[in-house]
């Protein structure tokens, strides 16, 4: 009996993992890390950027520093927090108008998701 | 005065502060001293840096930075390449940098985005508040006193007598001294220059009579000391004082001894309080001269009370002694003494000659005799027992700085001292202009005040560099003097 293996599986890990970054970014719990643009500053997790952009992550990686103050050129706030958004939740609205600024900036940032030829695209939704 | 010198505020500046603040900021950087930033920009190419220096030259660091509590942290650049973040440090650091012409819109840009000042326009700070608001850095300590205005009596002009009109109003003076490169020298240069046609002098005397004065803050001085003391001790060097029969009361005497042979005197009280004051410091610098001008548009409130209170009943009688002394010369006597000053003979020779005596020591005694009833001044006035006439009337004093005027140099000083002096000796007779103040002080103060104002600036001269510690200055005049 020893040897036998036994599969726990958290159904709701995913969501849970989603929300609770969520919620410390909310909070600006943990963040280590500050992205500035257009004279505005906020805060996120290096773990998440780097999870979901090889640019971040190879930036961060060149530059281990506690926390690092990343300042980015060219990019509007506006989008620096959609994108952040999209980081953390998956998913973001963006106005049509912005849309094509939007994802040239995720592409300039290599935001997996938004920017590399997707496995799959990510489908964009139109609401209201 | 007690009570208003505990409360008086001295504002010490330091000229080149900025200036030097800048130079060690500059040398920091330069071998990476208590850098506590890295700036990382393209190509790994890293640059440290001092956060306020970065703060204090733009707004959007200063808010990046504020909630950055780490020690040393780092800051990603991505985009910016090194020869633009090299020019913008060099650019904070040192206010200038040369670069490229093909270079300056990319710098440009850069700059914009992080709100270099200066290189950026200010208008678009508009987004963070408070960030833009940060104040210039270097306050000049500079002597000024700062509540001159509150504490200085409500300078009677009373002298009729005198030449000129009273002084108008501080503003002149307090400009000039509030200037903040006014150093010693130039202040009183500059109350020289505006003797002739302002009244510096006599705003100087106004000023000064009051004993209150004391009250004002003297630039280097910590204690207010009366207004008489300090006055005199430019004027008169220790060394004038060795040769005339020592009037026992240099008011001024940062001595110590000094002090202690005039409390006698009834006036001495009075003295007394003002001095403890002073005594440790007991010279004033001709800032404080410049600082009674300021008061002497004001009345000091406390002033009246001192007067009051120490001067007022001493004064009285002793008054008439003082003049008396002053006029043991003539004014032909005078007027003598001036011409061989003008022609090159020094004043105290031609003090001597003449039987004049030097202005500093004129003061001196004046300063200790009457105008300021320090312990000295109940024994000067016994000495000079018999007031001498008025040598010099006010057209007198006004030919002596015309003349001042034109020759400009060093003797024209001297004559004016002169002048004054006798000045000062005349003013006691002249009856007393009605004063607001209670007893006045007496007249005599004012024409010490004169004294005064006219011998320091002619002290001036000779001890540039005074403008330290009153005990240089002390030391400085002596030596001078002698």
């Amino acid at each position: 009996m020893g040897d036998q293996q036994f599969f726990l599986k958290w159904n709701d890990f995913q969501t849970n993992m989603v929300t609770s970054f969520r919620h410390l970014r909310d909070e600006k719990s943990f963040t280590d890390v500050t992205l500035a643009c257009e004279g505005q500053t906020c805060k996120a997790h290096k773990m998440v950027l780097s999870a979901c952009s090889p640019y971040f992550k190879s930036l961060l990686e060149e530059n281990p520093s506690k926390h690092p103050i990343i300042i980015l050129k060219d990019v509007s706030y506006l989008h620096l927090q959609a994108i952040l958004e999209f980081m953390y939740a998956g998913e973001v609205n963006v106005s049509q108008e912005q849309l094509p600024a939007f994802l040239k900036t995720a592409a300039r940032l290599k935001v997996k998701g938004l920017a590399e030829p997707p496995p799959q695209m990510p489908t964009i939704k139109r609401e209201g | 005065m007690g009570s208003s010198e505990g409360q008086q505020t001295f504002c010490l500046k330091w000229n080149h502060h900025k200036t030097n603040l800048v130079e060690i900021l500059e040398a920091l950087i330069k071998v990476e001293t208590y850098v506590d930033c890295t700036l990382v920009v393209d190509d790994q190419v890293t640059f440290k840096a001092h956060r306020v220096v970065l703060a204090a030259n733009s707004p959007y660091f200063q808010s990046i930075l504020a909630d950055v509590p780490m020690d040393h942290c780092s800051i990603l650049f991505p985009g910016v390449k090194d020869f633009e973040m090299r020019a913008l440090l060099e650019y904070m650091y040192t206010g200038e940098v040369n670069v490229t012409q093909a270079h300056i819109p990319r710098i440009m840009k850069v700059a914009e985005e992080l709100e270099v000042k200066g290189l950026f326009d200010m208008t678009e700070l508009r987004r963070r508040p408070g960030s833009s608001e940060r104040t210039p850095a270097a306050s000049p300590p500079r002597v000024v006193p700062a509540a001159p205005s509150s504490v200085s009596p409500p300078v009677p002009v009373p002298v009729p007598n005198c030449r000129w009109p009273p002084p108008p109003t501080a503003p002149v003076l307090s400009a000039a001294y509030e200037s903040p490169d006014m150093n010693p020298l130039k202040r009183k240069k500059l109350s020289s220059m505006l003797a002739t046609r302002d009244t510096p002098i006599l705003r100087n005397v106004l000023a000064q009579t009051t004993p209150v004065d004391s009250s004002q803050p003297m630039s280097l001085v910590c204690h207010p000391l009366n207004q008489h003391a300090p006055p005199r001790l430019h004027s008169n060097g220790s060394a004038h004082e060795t040769d005339r029969p020592p009037s026992p009361q240099r008011p001024f005497d940062y001595r110590p001894r000094r002090l202690s042979s005039r409390a006698s005197s009834p006036h001495y009280n009075r003295s007394d309080r003002s001095e403890d004051a002073h005594s440790p410091y007991t010279e004033r610098s001709f800032e404080e001269e410049n600082s009674r001008n300021f008061h002497s548009s004001p009345p000091p409130p406390n002033f009246q009370q001192d007067v009051r209170a120490g001067l007022a009943p001493y004064v009285p009688p002793q008054q008439k002694p003082e003049w008396k002394r002053y006029k043991q010369y003539t004014r032909s006597d005078i007027m003598s003494a001036i011409e061989c000053v003008r022609n090159g003979m020094s004043a105290l020779q031609a003090s001597r000659k003449y039987g004049v005596r030097p202005m500093s020591r004129g003061v001196k005694r004046e300063s200790n005799g009457a105008a300021f009833p320090y312990g000295l001044s109940g024994t000067g006035g016994n000495e000079e027992g018999s007031p001498t006439t008025p040598l010099l009337d006010p057209s007198f004093l006004q030919q002596a700085l015309e003349g001042a005027t034109r020759d400009g140099g060093r003797e024209a000083l001297h004559a004016m001292a002169l002048a004054a002096a006798a000045h000062a000796a005349l003013a006691p007779r002249t009856p007393p202009r009605s004063a607001p103040h209670s007893p006045r002080t007496p007249p005599p103060d004012d024409d010490h005040v004169e004294d005064l104002s006219v011998t320091r600036r002619r002290d001036a001269d000779p001890p540039a560099g005074v403008i330290v510690p009153p005990r240089n200055f002390a030391l400085d005049c002596s030596s001078e003097r002698d």
